[in-house]
């Protein structure tokens, strides 16, 4: 049981290591081509953390897909606890929300923390069914 | 490039076993759905002090700075989870669960994250005078 357990941290943190950078080649691409639009046709980039909404939405859609699925545990603790666990981030999404906030931008702030919150939970769901 | 996505992954791992540990621990279910809320509010906190606080501080390459943030605290912390044992608790025919759920999680966080930026920014006020207002 207690070796079991282990496996499942090793699985969970090695899946997450593969999240985690894809969220942050996700979020560097994101930066070049807001750059990249800014410099060839002047748009201000949205303050709307757009890269990490769509990391999150997308990745509760997979992890709702995963979980109600019939692969095994093992698979699911990498793929659910650790790939897309890693990929989506709470911590992120709660300092971008403050930092909005704190740029007076409240509208912007209380709009993204809802959509984030329904859209997320939306995925899932649909995640879930198609599964 | 390839030193900074070392970092990410490398100190992803420590979070993303950090988090599974504690979920084996303290698993979730329909009665008990805390530990991924404390897993998240937690990292918003510690998220705040390693971007605000350390990174300033301290003389650390940033590959470090970005490894121990978006990788360790992005990792630990997790927003699919989040979502699906809301679902989970709203197809156990739970209403108050998920409201509960719900208020702590977004509530909770972002007050860590808010109370982790003034930290951050108390601790360095001793040393810089004040730039919020800069």
């Amino acid at each position: 049981m207690i070796m079991l357990n282990w496996i499942s941290v090793a699985l969970a943190g090695s899946g997450a290591a593969i999240g985690a950078t894809g969220r942050y080649l996700v979020m560097q691409i994101a930066q070049l081509i807001s750059h990249w639009r800014l410099q060839h046709s002047g748009r201000v980039p949205s303050r709307f953390p757009w890269p990490t909404f769509l990391i999150n939405v997308s990745g509760s859609f997979m992890l709702g897909w995963v979980m109600s699925s019939g692969l095994n545990t093992g698979i699911k603790v990498l793929v659910g606890a650790g790939v897309l666990g890693g990929f989506t981030t709470f911590s992120t999404m709660a300092n971008e929300i403050v930092l909005l906030a704190h740029d007076q931008r409240l509208k912007l702030a209380v709009w993204y923390g809802l959509l984030s919150l329904i859209c997320g939970v939306l995925a899932a769901v649909v995640g879930v069914k198609l599964s | 490039m390839y030193k900074r996505i070392l970092a990410v992954a490398g100190f992803a791992f420590i979070g993303g076993a950090l988090r599974e540990m504690l979920e084996l621990w303290w698993p979730f279910s329909t009665n008990w759905f805390g530990t991924t809320i404390c897993i998240n509010i937690v990292g918003a906190f510690l998220l705040a002090m390693i971007n605000f606080w350390v990174a300033n501080r301290f003389a650390l390459p940033s590959q470090i700075i970005l490894g121990l943030g978006t990788g360790m605290i992005g990792a630990f912390t997790t927003f699919s989870s989040f979502s699906l044992e809301i679902v989970t608790l709203l197809n156990a025919g739970q209403i108050m669960g998920p409201i509960i759920y719900v208020l702590l999680s977004i509530g909770g966080g972002v007050l860590a994250a808010w109370g982790g930026q003034r930290l951050a920014d108390r601790l360095l006020g001793d040393r810089m005078d004040g730039d919020d207002n800069a």
